[in-house]
């Protein structure tokens, strides 16, 4: 065995493996450096300094990056710009106010991103792969939901290098593990890259902080990389682990709020800006008919009604946490119209707004609004709240709210449930004894299809969303069955895959888990001394009935956050879990007092919806350790329910 | 600092911190790049590197600091995802038992960790460990024996340096 003192005496750093840049360009970094720092100083602008110089990350193993600074002045390529006009709108779309330290945001001549970097490699910076020929940053934190982000316009000398750039973050995040270790926090990142749809073209990177169990911590980071002609712009964001805000609803809230940059950043193109639409006209009709059905769904008679009108008094949302709920943009046009009774008080609003990025921008900030809320006590009695999707129509939300008085659960309810189609958005509110989430789901059914005039589909199109006319059947050989548990030494059973096994089973507050909507079936098992596991999996005709008894569950969760249906108290808590899917629940209920419970997952993916519960003497506190498993077994198991997607296998 | 001596001083010292730094935190790659800045920084403020006295070790005093605000940046500020920490790359270390060894070092509190490697691997003696930590010796000494236990019982227990071990 070695001495480790005399290994440390002997550490030997001249065998590592090093690329330092040129002494040079050290020297020359060093003299921007100091007249930065000079020019700062001149100007008292001190407090604008949030970055950093970074150092060019060349690796050994990355020679193409080579093509790095040099101390030779680059020549800009005839016809790009290459210096970002001082009125350019760098800071537009973010909410006023939001400067980290108070204020305006402003755009500083420096960039607000240090570095994107995956895997401890540098992906970008303003020095790499290609110096940057002009930079601009803002820094913003946009409250309430605390969410804080920075968008950095960087110019390079040509779009060939700018492509060259995205493509290296692209190229970064994607070679990097899916989930990156990291041993100094103790923590892990779930990544996923997607292709954006912004400028001529983009790329999505989402980061999700794993805690020790591999358990979402909640806290969530986004960079969205657009690039129009020679120009990237990057905007990154980070939500805290309390907010927990989803990867989606945070980078689709960037997304929108980053279209009229995007839009801007036309004057970096060969073409310039000449063919854009007049930015003061609206993309799309506004107006809300006359005829709009906003109050269909509702009981007749009432106490308090409003007809739907214009002239209502607009609806004003619960605060929360202290805080007044806010759109992100003025609305155009608005229908309002009330019911209520004792103890049963309803609202709906209908909101146009100038285009869909404004729509879909009000309805993240609202959801972003609710899920920054998760808990409140007020007027001695505590409020619990979740957001979740309910189905009814992609990217449509609840937020349903239970109140607790002494530790007993009351029959309060309050829900919020939002639906953003095209350039309107419809907020719904339910607050009495009387008000359900699945119910006021079922309510809305007609209002919400008839949203349809503010899509581009308009109404007379069929069902959007994809369909098969493939074989519905589930082959024999599907592996629903693989690793099974073998507790039979002990008593147990092991139920082989069949249409007719025993399956996934469970009840929210009297509403079973699955409707009876499939059209074909799978399950299998394996039991054991205080052990159950359980496997299904449920064909649907098209993807939206999977989508729709998904949107039925998740209704079923929002409005069960304790179920004493079944007489003892039980507690029903939802965890986040990456499966690779969007579409994904994952739920315990556990007795509220002593051991015993089930924790499931359900998953979605193209027509099909996989279920797996494990069952046993967890507890509400150790429930959560059971979703590494879960998350585990569907991810091995959704690559082979390939054939149930548009795309197939 | 002239233009030569800079350059002398660069070459001749860099990958001697990066090692060094490498082993005070553990990541080889952030250590490679808060380095390459400090000496951005060396030169930008080389009037006062000259007055220090001491360039290495101001150099790596900077690159030091430069690794813990990233981390802490990243860690406490909530700022966005710079993604200053960089994750385990222990793998690209010079050799096996330097990987071990720097794994090993990164199990013990920090200030242990610092004052083994100055005085361990920068051959450093207790008086200079001490001014570039800013603790009292008598404390130094204490860390270095703490640290030294430490890490004695942490590469005993691991299997990475035991190298022909029988596993019966």
């Amino acid at each position: 065995m070695s001495d480790p003192i005399r290994d440390l005496d002997d550490f030997d750093p001249q065998g590592l493996l090093v690329t330092p840049l040129p002494a040079s360009e050290v020297r020359r970094r060093g003299d921007r450096l100091r007249r930065r720092n000079r020019a700062l100083a001149g100007v008292g602008a001190a407090a604008a300094v949030l970055v950093v110089i970074t150092p060019l990350a060349m690796f050994a193993d990355r020679g193409e990056r080579a093509e790095g600074p040099s101390d030779t002045p680059t020549v800009p390529a005839a016809g790009w710009l290459t210096t970002i006009p001082e009125e350019f709108p760098l800071t537009t779309g973010l909410p006023s106010g939001t400067a980290p330290r108070g204020g305006p945001v402003r755009m500083t001549s420096t960039s607000a991103i240090e570095r994107l970097s995956f895997c401890g490699r540098v992906a970008w910076s303003p020095t790499g792969p290609y110096l940057v020929e002009d930079v601009a940053g803002t820094v913003y934190t946009r409250t309430p939901t605390e969410v804080r982000g920075g968008r950095t316009l960087a110019l390079y000398q040509d779009a060939a290098k700018a492509t060259t750039a995205l493509e290296l973050i692209r190229a970064d995040a994607t070679s990097c593990p899916s989930q990156e270790q990291n041993s100094f926090l103790g923590t892990s990142l779930a990544r996923d890259v997607t292709a954006g749809g912004s400028g001529e073209e983009s790329v999505v990177v989402t980061e999700q902080v794993l805690a020790k169990s591999g358990v979402p911590t909640g806290e969530t980071f986004g960079s969205v990389v657009v690039r129009v002609g020679n120009a990237l712009l990057l905007t990154t964001a980070g939500s805290p682990a309390r907010q927990a805000v989803t990867a989606n609803a945070l980078v689709s809230a960037v997304s929108e709020q980053d279209v009229a940059v995007v839009d801007s950043m036309c004057v970096f193109s060969l073409e310039g800006c000449s063919s854009s639409p007049d930015p003061t006209t609206p993309s799309r009709a506004t107006a809300i008919p006359a005829d709009f059905p906003l109050d269909d769904g509702w009981p007749q008679g009432g106490e308090t009604v409003e007809a739907p009108s214009g002239d209502n008094e607009p609806v004003r949302l619960t605060p929360r946490c202290g805080t007044d709920a806010s759109y992100a943009h003025d609305p155009v046009d608005r229908l309002t119209a009330r019911w209520g009774q004792p103890e049963d008080s309803r609202e709906r609003e209908l909101l146009t707004f100038r285009d869909d990025a404004e729509a879909a921008d009000v309805s993240a900030g609202l959801e972003a609004y609710y899920g920054g809320c998760p808990e409140e006590n007020a007027d001695g009695a505590t409020y619990l709240t979740q957001v979740d999707a309910d189905g009814l129509a992609p990217g449509s939300w609840q937020a349903s709210t239970s109140q607790t008085q002494r530790g007993q659960l009351t029959p309060y309810q309050s829900v919020v449930e939002v639906t953003s189609v095209g350039n309107a958005v419809l907020i719904s509110t339910g607050n009495g004894e009387g008000t359900s989430a699945a119910g006021m789901v079922e309510d809305l059914a007609g209002p919400v299809a008839a949203l349809c005039v503010f899509s581009d589909q308009g109404c007379g199109s069929a069902p959007s969303g994809p369909t098969s006319s493939g074989n519905t059947a589930i082959p024999a050989d599907f592996p629903l069955g693989v690793d099974l548990p073998d507790y039979t030494g002990d008593g147990g059973v092991i139920t082989d895959p069949a249409v007719d096994a025993v399956g996934v089973e469970g009840s929210l507050c009297g509403t079973d888990a699955w409707s009876a909507s499939q059209i074909g079936r799978l399950a299998a098992g394996s039991t054991g001394p205080e052990y159950d596991e359980r496997r299904e999996l449920r064909v649907f005709a098209d993807a939206d009935g999977a989508v729709a008894e998904m949107g039925r569950l998740r209704t079923a969760l929002a409005g069960c956050p304790r179920d004493t249906s079944r007489g003892a108290e039980r507690v029903v808590r939802s965890y986040p879990a990456d499966t690779g899917y969007d579409d994904t629940a994952t739920f315990a209920v556990t007795a509220r007092t002593g051991l015993g419970g089930t924790i499931f997952q359900f998953t979605r993916v193209g027509r099909a919806v996989l279920a797996i519960s494990i069952g046993g003497e967890t507890s509400t506190a150790s429930a959560v350790q059971s979703v590494p498993d879960l998350t585990a077994l569907t991810r091995r198991l959704t690559p082979s329910m390939c054939l149930f997607t548009q795309a197939g296998c | 600092m002239d233009e030569q001596a800079f350059d002398e001083f660069y070459q001749a010292s860099f990958r001697r911190l990066t090692g060094q730094l490498y082993a005070m935190i553990g990541n080889r790659e952030e250590a490679e790049e808060c380095v390459q800045e400090a000496f951005v920084k060396a030169w930008a403020h080389r009037r006062r590197l000259d007055r220090a006295g001491h360039p290495e070790a101001w150099v790596r005093t900077t690159a030091y600091r430069l690794a813990v605000s990233r981390w802490r940046r990243t860690t406490l500020a909530r700022r966005p995802p710079d993604r200053a920490v960089s994750p385990d790359l222990s793998s690209a270390g010079p050799s096996e038992r330097n990987v071990a060894l720097v794994r090993a070092l990164r199990e013990l509190p920090e200030p242990q960790r610092r004052a083994l490697v100055l005085h361990h691997v920068c051959d450093l003696p207790v008086a200079e460990v001490a001014r570039e930590t800013g603790a009292p010796e008598g404390t130094v000494k204490a860390r270095l024996s703490r640290g030294r236990a430490a890490l004695a019982a942490l590469l005993t227990d691991g299997p990475d340096l035991q190298e022909g071990a029988n596993h019966v």
